[in-house]
């Protein structure tokens, strides 16, 4: 899992306290058909993202994961998921943070794509 | 500096993915460490020979995307009363020496033995949290 520079900095300005942060209002999964880094998410045609709901975050393990099962993200084509990124919106908005699937996920149009409760983890290392 | 506390790594993902509530660090105040700090332990020098208190630190807005804080002052430590050594620095959440509310740890880029009389400075731009 990685942090976007968007959110390294927030997260360094609310810690810091050298600017004013924005914190995220809301949280959005989308999958990706590329490997999404740091400068580009890769997006596939999956459609709408879903909003995420996280648990409190595990300490020392410093991760956290996603309270409930998301689902109904569409594929509207033929795609192979391969990652995942994070958002502040449903639509533009933010990248917050992004990851790699355990395993590639192919998906004909009109499947529905999604992640289990406790699937979708954060970690901060 | 690059490393975060498990303390703060759960402030920093409670506040990024919305899973608690997290309190806005207050103040930052930057000690000194005289092992190598870990995630989850500071080994922050003991109070006294000349290590009175943790120093307050003020921190630029962060560079993006660098991803990186530095602070705009710099910070001298000391005159320490006796011999010693440091090896490692704390960002940290109150001034109270041995807090465990470290909330940023790394080792400083040349180890410090410093004698009776000795002043430890850090100058502007020369503390950085990174997170890239």
């Amino acid at each position: 899992m990685g942090v976007t520079p968007y959110l390294q900095k927030q997260m360094l300005d609310w810690a810091a306290g050298g600017a004013a942060a924005t914190q995220p209002v809301g949280r959005f999964v989308q999958f990706a058909t590329g490997t999404p880094n740091t400068s580009g998410g890769s997006d596939g045609p999956f459609t709408p993202r879903k909003t995420v709901t996280f648990a409190a975050a595990n300490s020392p393990q410093m991760s956290v994961t996603n309270v409930a099962a998301v689902s109904g993200c569409t594929a509207t084509a033929i795609a192979t998921a391969l990652g995942w990124n994070l958002y502040d919106a449903a639509a533009g908005g933010n990248r917050l943070a992004f990851g790699t699937l355990t395993a590639s996920m192919g998906c004909a149009s009109a499947d529905v794509a999604g992640f289990n409760a406790g699937g979708l983890k954060l970690i901060l290392t | 500096m690059a490393a975060v506390s498990a303390f703060f790594a759960k402030a920093l993902l409670d506040w990024a993915a919305g899973g608690a509530t997290p309190s806005t660090p207050a103040a930052r105040w930057v000690g000194l460490a005289g092992g190598t700090p870990t995630s989850v332990a500071g080994s922050e020098l003991a109070a006294g020979q000349g290590y009175f208190s943790r120093l307050s630190a003020l921190f630029g807005a962060a560079a993006s995307p660098a991803g990186s804080a530095s602070i705009t002052a710099g910070l001298t430590f000391g005159p320490f009363s006796s011999a010693g050594s440091a090896l490692g620095v704390l960002v940290c959440t109150s001034a109270a020496i041995a807090a465990t509310d470290f909330m940023f740890y790394g080792t400083l880029q040349t180890a410090r033995t410093y004698i009776l009389g000795d002043s430890l400075v850090m100058s502007a731009g020369a503390l950085t949290i990174t997170m890239a």
